[in-house]
């Protein structure tokens, strides 16, 4: 049976289950008894193996197979939802994602290894604790029959012998020593203690220090932090046999697997299921209000799958019609045919509805694009320790599709800027007088005929003092510019290149390309970006956007017998100017208006127009926008404004400085689209 | 060639300044009257400029001015051939269109003796039809294959 024919089909349906997956472990984490979510993740995970199996995917297959295992046993109650068990799932996801790219690319061919994650799911499933690097910073509660319970805070170095061993398969054990309440020489016991372990392991750590045990400044226990390949038993028996020792209690550490003390790990899981209820309620203060809209159940929109290009020529298509209508019409009042004309009008009102049916198809939700933020959010606090709220509003907004498929980089990036530079850290927030949680709101809305898209976070904000000496430093300004310039100003300059104030380099962000290429981008879908900030309270981007790229407001101007349509946003106003104010200044043309002085160009010369006019005694001007620069053109006649359908001139013409695409007028002749920023 | 296969190919037939072309007809999709095409500025002499078809905004190659031939004027006859390649369609103007053609790939001579000004790289080469018709078979992807 050949497969091929439904490649398409299981890598879309693939693709949208896990993102329904992703969606939903996000709602589960946030509601961990939230079994509706449960039923619905199973019921996905399940689609998706029974999808992959049929189509002879086996890792694929393997791995969902493993994960419903796990699935299943929350449903049943048998195991609870934790944060490590997310986090292997999330993992999952993503090989998921991997193996389905690499589907695609290599025809059908799973290369990524998933044996691990299926080995870490497998030990879930019968109940052993995930096998992870241990980056817990205190030790878990003792447990057994002392209730007693003892932090020890661990330092880098520590962490990292802990980290090797757990990777090496060495037990970490946390061992608590009990002397006989009227033991004499207990420096001499604790070093024989010391000798023993230091023959079977090794001591990490001890509470309390070393020197305090040998200058007996302890009451008649201490703590230590053992790591050996031995049996807590055996480790148990090493510090008992010797005398004056009442007692040892061995627990081993968090996030070792393979322990022989199937009691202690149970507590131990208790212990982090309350941290996280803990963290949980000082997360949920502010977010109370959309616990409601996030615990919902992940909607499903029944869709047919067109595509991209189809569209693309049923708009042509519909073009055409147009213009072949005003064609008809032009004859039916030559001819003067009044049942022709009659007809026509009714062809004009389908016509305009069907237009009207084409561009709306063309739109789509923005809930394409901030789909993937809250799993970044997410990641990515955890990764600094941060904790954080992404709260999205409007993502039912609509789009054209062009824009929608643009505008997710420089949101990724703004909201990275968010999390790694705006929100402090937990300690940091809790010392400024905040919650401990910092919010990002996310948010777009449509206004006229653009759409707003709203970044804002409560962090620590943009200090323009900062920025104002960075900008110094780096020599794009003087000292006394900037203290000539207003808050809002020097907040500007971080859309400079090369501009990063980063303190340090970190993952997340902070490389120097940065702002800069973000405004560029915006700037290239005709959008606008602004930002404000308040020290200590929070950073405002707003995003303006227009609704299409495909149709866009354009000023028609005639320069001999041709018709050039420059794009409205790039328009500042048309003059009238006269000869005798335009001034040649070092071999340029300038005129001076209302005080600032502005570069002219004989439109019709720079473009090479055949035959082209020469500088009038009165001239009419278009001011445009060229970056910061104002630069007027001389043009000869100006049609007037109208909607234009932006039609791509194709590979033959890429790199053609000044002109960005082309439009068909309504006498089906074509019109070139200039590109004011690429013009001189 | 004679090792090869013989297979039978379709061509089109077409004139610039008197000299027969002709081109394998897969890649031709339709061929149009000429249109007013528009001028794009700043592009290279042999781009006439861009026309609408049907929606589609589509180059125009003048292809007399691209293999540097003297150009005759024969607007009457005109026509503009559109050439579907890979993923773009373009339009060539030609003086005129002759007609369909089937010719075995054995009547095709890769190495022609005779003189031509068209550079030896857009050519496929010269196939001979009857006793005294001999078309230039063109290499219609090289001969478009270009930079701006």
């Amino acid at each position: 049976m050949n497969m091929s024919q439904y490649m398409s089909v299981f890598i879309d349906e693939s693709r949208e289950h896990l993102q329904l997956l992703n969606d939903a472990l996000l709602v589960l984490e946030k509601n961990t008894e939230n079994m509706e979510i449960i039923e619905e993740i199973f019921r996905s995970a399940h689609t998706l193996k029974g999808m992959s199996a049929t189509m002879g995917f086996t890792r694929t297959a393997e791995l969902t197979h493993k994960m419903e295992d796990i699935l299943d046993q929350i449903r049943n109650h048998k195991i609870k939802v934790n944060s490590d068990m997310l986090d292997l799932l999330f993992e999952c996801l993503d090989t998921l994602n991997l193996l389905i790219d690499e589907v695609i690319e290599n025809e059908g061919e799973e290369v990524t290894e998933t044996e691990a994650l299926e080995k870490k799911l497998e030990n879930l499933a019968k109940g052993g604790k995930i096998e992870k690097e241990d980056n817990m910073v205190k030790t878990v509660p003792n447990s057994n029959n002392n209730s007693e319970e003892f932090d020890i805070e661990f330092n880098e170095f520590e962490k990292q012998i802990l980290e090797e061993a757990t990777a090496k398969g060495i037990i970490s054990y946390s061992i608590k020593v009990i002397l006989e309440k009227d033991c004499l020489l207990k420096a001499a016991r604790t070093y024989m203690i010391f000798k023993n372990l230091e023959d079977i392991g090794e001591v990490i750590k001890t509470n309390p220090s070393v020197q305090d045990l040998e200058e007996e400044k302890f009451e008649s226990t201490f703590l230590l932090v053992f790591i050996t390949d031995k049996s807590s038993e055996e480790v148990k028996e090493a510090i008992v046999s010797i005398s004056e020792v009442e007692d040892a209690i061995v627990t081993v550490m968090n996030g070792v697997k393979n322990t022989s003390n199937p009691e202690a790990r149970e507590i131990k899981e208790d212990a982090i299921q309350k941290k996280e209820d803990k963290h949980k309620t000082q997360a949920s203060k502010k977010s109370d209000d959309n616990q409601g809209q996030h615990t919902s159940k992940p909607k499903k929109t029944s869709t047919v799958r067109v595509d991209t290009e189809k569209l693309d020529s049923l708009m042509n298509l519909v073009a055409e019609l147009v213009i072949n209508k005003t064609r008809l019409a032009q004859i039916g009042l030559e001819y003067n045919l009044q049942d022709l004309s009659d007809t026509l009008s009714h062809v004009d009102r389908v016509t305009a509805d069907l237009q009207a049916v084409v561009t709306k198809v063309r739109m789509v939700p923005i809930e394409s694009v901030f789909s993937r933020f809250p799993r970044m959010v997410r990641d990515l606090s955890r990764e600094l320790s941060k904790n954080i709220e992404l709260v999205v509003e409007g993502k039912e907004t609509e789009l054209d599709r062009t824009v929608i498929d643009e505008i997710g980089d420089p949101l990724i990036h703004l909201i990275r800027n968010s999390i790694d530079h705006g929100i402090e850290s937990p300690e940091g927030r809790i010392n400024a007088g905040k919650i401990e949680t910092g919010t990002i709101l996310l948010k777009a809305e449509h206004e006229g005929n653009n759409v707003m898209i709203v970044i804002a976070d409560d962090g620590k904000g943009i200090d323009a003092k900062i920025i104002g000496n960075k900008a110094i430093e780096k020599g794009l300004h003087t000292e006394e510019e900037i203290a000539a310039m207003s808050e809002a100003e020097i907040l500007k300059l971080i859309f400079h290149s090369g501009f990063s104030t980063a303190q340090a380099i970190t993952d997340v962000s902070g490389r120097g390309v940065g702002m800069d290429v973000v405004k560029t981008k915006i700037e290239a879908l005709n959008g606008e970006i602004a930002i404000e900030s308040t020290v200590g309270s929070g950073t405002i981007t707003k995003i303006k956007l227009p609704l299409t790229l495909a149709i866009i407001e354009a000023l028609l101007v005639k320069l001999k017998n041709e018709i050039y349509a420059i794009p409205l946003a790039n328009i500042v106003e048309t003059i009238d100017v006269m000869k005798k104010d335009i001034k040649v200044v070092q071999n340029e043309l300038v005129t001076v208006l209302r005080g600032e002085v502005v570069p002219i160009v004989n439109f019709a010369k720079l473009l090479e127009v055949p035959e082209y006019n020469e500088i009038q005694e009165n001239n009419t001007v278009v001011i445009v926008k060229m970056g910061g620069k104002k630069i007027g053109l001389i043009v000869d006649f100006l049609i007037g404004q109208q909607e234009i359908v932006i039609k791509s001139l194709g590979k033959l013409f890429t790199g053609i400085k000044g002109i960005t695409g082309a439009t068909v007028l309504g006498n089906g002749e074509v019109a070139l689209i200039i590109d004011v920023l690429t013009l001189l | 060639m004679a090792s090869e296969e013989k297979k039978i190919i379709q061509i089109l037939g077409f004139s610039l300044n008197d000299e027969e072309y002709a081109l394998e007809i897969d890649n031709v999709q339709e061929i149009i009257k000429p249109t007013k095409a528009t001028r794009v500025p700043r592009s290279k002499k042999y781009i006439l400029g861009v026309i609408n078809l049907r929606g589609i905004v589509l180059p125009i190659i003048d292809l007399s001015i691209r293999f540097g031939i003297e150009k005759t004027d024969k607007a009457s006859k005109q026509r503009i051939i559109i050439l579907k390649l890979d993923n773009v369609t373009i339009g060539i103007m030609v003086d005129s269109v002759s007609e369909v053609m089937e010719i075995g790939t054995d009547q095709i001579f890769s190495n022609p003796t005779i003189d031509s000004t068209i550079n030896q790289e857009y050519l496929k080469g010269v196939c001979k039809l009857g006793e005294d018709r001999l078309f230039t078979l063109l290499n219609i992807e090289k001969t478009l294959e270009m930079k701006v």
